[in-house]
């Protein structure tokens, strides 16, 4: 058994529970049509505006993960 | 003269069935001994025969387990016993006694409940438990409305008897979800008592699981929604002095570069009117109305909740101003006298002028739907006038039945539908317009069925109009939306989930369970974890095809293809595997339904470490007394710190996850719609960080002190 570094409940492997998981591959997966929508735009500043910007209607387990991955981008 | 006991299945009816069969419109009402309550018993004198109507309330008996006892699972074995043994709250204990007495006393039983599954259950029980008759020499009246010709209609051609497919399949559903219900809800609670000894009861039921994993399930999609960027176009043209706003014509850009070459390309330029179009839009009149349209009508125009309509229009039903509302037909059989009931309503002021107008017509033709119902007709008017002691709800519902009965035989309605192009140098903006060349059917469901008519500004092609305004605006894809109480209950029906009589009370036992919250349905945590847990540990719980399997089976048992007893011990075998499956994973299904309940509710709560105890953590929380938010520690709980600390009470709290630079207490973060985040210290009070200004109009109870504290971390 081990923890999901979001969330901390636990899960029976991997690194991200299931909802954080969704919500990761969600991130991963728009980033592209973000890029295309502001020509250029990188990873971080992608999450930055994903996890700041209070009008961008994003669900609370993809800015979770979004605030997440900025963290570990710190470090 | 031969004495009849005629069973009903609540008391307004019962009155209504008594007098209409009573010659004289007078039935006696009967001495009851003293232990009866005031329990009404009627005596109706007809052609020298004796009829007795006593009401039931509802079910008068119930499922309960027949075994020695013990909160244990599997549980299979049961028994039909009163409600008022069952349950301690129920009073209907003197309803039974009765049914006794004068079951006893009169051996010709007549069932004269509503007819579905529901009443032959309700009818059914009371003659062979109370009555103690053999189902088979019980009598049957059938009706779809409570007027008197219907009433004395349905007596005098009774059948002979019973529906016993129908009592079968009546009573198998009942028996099949108290079986689901008992063994799911026991299990489930078991196994957090099992896995960490703590007891929380956790109920689930055949339909509601199913249900619920909607809800959860489009919550998940919201949740880990990203939207991607988009751009619309606002524009408006000059036309003498108005400005009207014109679309251009894609909805959405797809990127910046583009929006803004749309708005450099037009802006300051003239337009050129391109085109004029029109095009003809027929719409023939609406399907009568069954329980589902009805209900979701009635969400439409009043945003009355299906459980809502369906009291409302059962009152209506009660009071014989409609057909029987629990209905899924949209088709009228030839039964029904229409001319009857449209000179009728021509007795009434707001429907005088459209009935006259109607009856004038040589063919009087309803339209009809896919669905079909062969216990009754679709929701319709009977005629009777409206009396005057219906609440403002039953009267609006009464209002749209009558007007969509009047619209269903009218004739199609036929719309103009205009569009002018603009063109601006080479891009083409239109504006809409719309007119009503016949009215139809619309004449008659009115208020309900108005259209907007929207006239095209006076300009032909050729035109130049002025641009006053344009630029571009950021928008976003949207999240899918919640469900409300209206769109769940059409998500049930399309899925088959449930049946007309069941569905709106599935939805509301799931807000009363406290699985969702709010008119626009949020799943709550406990509902999530629930749902979450099982998908991935007994899927089979919340099924949707083994939910609608077994409905089709009580359906077999309806149609004479199956017998009760077959599908029972079938049901009995899936639930059987299914609840050997929850056992072996029962460990791991209660600790994370435990934790998952635990959570999902402080995560989004908990701040941090209270730097004050080091025991205990800060959270968020509320109240109980003055409702109002406040950062607490948990250490008081166990009577071991108290620290605690007011914050701004507007916008969304949540855990700001980093430590305030200036006392190291953990922040917390406010978001406002349309405003930049604010992240605030908890401990302002005493930190050092806090302007003094803050500290003191907060001192002098200046009214939103803590905003203008949130204001200026800025
Ligand atoms: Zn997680
Ligand atoms: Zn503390
Ligand atoms: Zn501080």
């Amino acid at each position: 058994m081990v923890k999901c570094v979001v969330c901390q409940s636990t899960i029976e492997k991997g690194e991200y529970c299931d909802a954080h998981t969704i919500a990761k591959n969600n991130l991963e997966k728009r980033f592209s049509d973000w890029q295309k929508a502001y020509e250029k735009m990188s990873w971080k500043e992608y999450l930055t505006r994903i996890s700041d910007d209070a009008d961008i209607p994003v669900g609370e387990w993809a800015k979770e993960v979004a605030i997440y991955l900025l963290e570990q981008n710190k470090k | 003269m031969t004495d009849y006991l005629c069973i009903s299945e609540k008391p307004t009816a019962a009155k209504r069935i008594a007098t209409a069969l009573d010659e004289k419109g007078k039935p006696k009402k009967l001495p009851v001994p003293r232990n009866f309550g005031k329990i009404p018993v009627w005596e109706s004198m007809r052609k020298g025969d004796r009829i007795v109507t006593i009401p039931a309330l509802g079910h008068l008996y119930s499922t309960v387990e027949d075994s020695a006892g013990g909160w244990h699972y599997p549980a299979f074995s049961y028994k039909w016993t009163p409600s008022y043994l069952a349950n301690e709250k129920n009073k209907t204990r003197p309803f039974i006694l009765a049914f006794k007495k004068f079951g006893k006393e009169i051996s010709n039983v007549i069932i004269a409940t509503d007819y579905d599954l529901e009443g032959e259950v309700i009818g059914a029980t009371i003659a062979k438990f109370a009555c103690g008759q053999d189902l088979a020499n019980v009598k049957r009246m059938r009706f779809s409305t409570l007027t008197k010709s219907d009433i004395v209609n349905s007596f005098e051609h009774r059948d002979p008897t019973v529906n016993i497919n129908l009592v079968n399949a009546g009573f198998a559903r009942h028996e099949i979800d108290w079986l689901f219900g008992i063994n799911l809800t026991r299990a489930l609670t078991l196994s957090i008592k099992h896995a960490t000894g703590r007891y929380k009861l956790i109920t689930t039921g055949r339909v509601q699981g199913p249900t619920l994993r909607f809800v959860a399930d489009r919550e998940r999609d919201i949740q880990t929604f990203v939207p991607i960027p988009r751009w619309v176009i606002d524009a408006k043209i000059d036309l003498d002095g108005d400005e009207i706003f014109i679309e251009y014509n894609k909805k959405f850009l797809s990127s910046l570069k583009e929006a803004e070459k749309v708005v450099v390309e037009t802006a300051g330029r003239d337009g050129i009117v391109k085109e004029i179009g029109s095009r003809k839009i027929t719409q023939k009149p609406p399907s009568p109305f069954n329980l589902g349209t009805l209900q979701s009508e009635a969400y439409r125009h009043f945003g009355y909740t299906p459980s809502r309509t369906l009291r409302a229009a059962e009152t209506l039903y009660l009071n014989a101003l409609i057909s029987y509302p629990r209905t899924s037909s949209q088709q009228f059989t030839s039964a029904i006298n229409h001319r009857d009931i449209l000179t009728q309503l021509t007795k009434s002021d707001p429907y005088r002028i459209r009935a006259n107008k109607l009856l004038s017509k040589s063919k009087i033709q309803p339209t009809f739907g896919k669905k079909k119902d062969p216990a009754h007709p679709p929701i319709h008017p009977t005629g009777k006038k409206l009396a005057g002691n219906l609440r403002n709800e039953e009267r609006n519902l009464y209002n749209l039945i009558v007007c969509r009965y009047l619209a269903i035989f009218g004739e199609p309605s036929i719309k103009n539908g205009l569009r002018l192009d603009l063109d601006i140098n080479g891009h083409i903006f239109y504006f809409r317009g719309m007119k009503v060349l016949k009215k139809g059917w619309l004449e008659f469901y009115a208020p309900f069925g108005r259209v907007d008519e929207v006239e095209l500004p006076d300009l032909a092609v050729g035109d130049v109009v002025k641009l006053a305004y344009i630029n571009h605006k950021q928008s976003y894809t949207q999240p899918p939306a919640r469900y409300n109480p209206n769109s769940l209950l059409k998500k049930m029906e399309e899925q088959e989930l449930g049946t007309k009589a069941t569905r709106a009370s599935t939805i509301d036992i799931l807000y009363n369970r406290g699985y969702m919250e709010d008119e626009s349905i949020n799943a709550t945590d406990l509902g999530f974890a629930v749902i979450d847990t099982l998908e991935k540990n007994s899927p089979d719980i919340i099924s949707i095809e083994l939910t609608r399997k077994l409905q089709r089976e009580i359906e077999n048992i309806q149609t004479g293809k199956k017998t009760r007893e077959a599908v029972l011990m079938e049901s009995i075998v899936q639930l059987k595997d299914i609840l050997e499956k929850f056992h072996k994973r029962e460990k791991i299904i209660g600790i994370t339904l435990q934790e998952q309940v635990q959570n999902l509710k402080q995560r989004q709560r908990i701040l941090g470490k209270c730097p004050k105890c080091k025991q205990g953590e800060l959270i968020i929380t509320r109240s109980i007394r003055t409702k109002k938010r406040f950062v607490g520690c948990t250490g008081f709980y166990k009577k071991q710190c108290d620290w605690s600390a007011p914050i701004p009470q507007k916008g969304y709290a949540a855990p700001a996850k980093k430590n305030c630079k200036h006392c190291g207490f953990p922040m917390l973060t406010i978001r406002r719609k349309g405003k930049r985040p604010f992240t605030i210290c908890p401990n302002w009070l005493n930190c050092p960080g806090t302007p003094d200004e803050v500290i003191d109009n907060y001192r002098n109870n200046k009214a939103g002190a803590l905003d203008v504290f949130v204001e200026e971390e800025t």
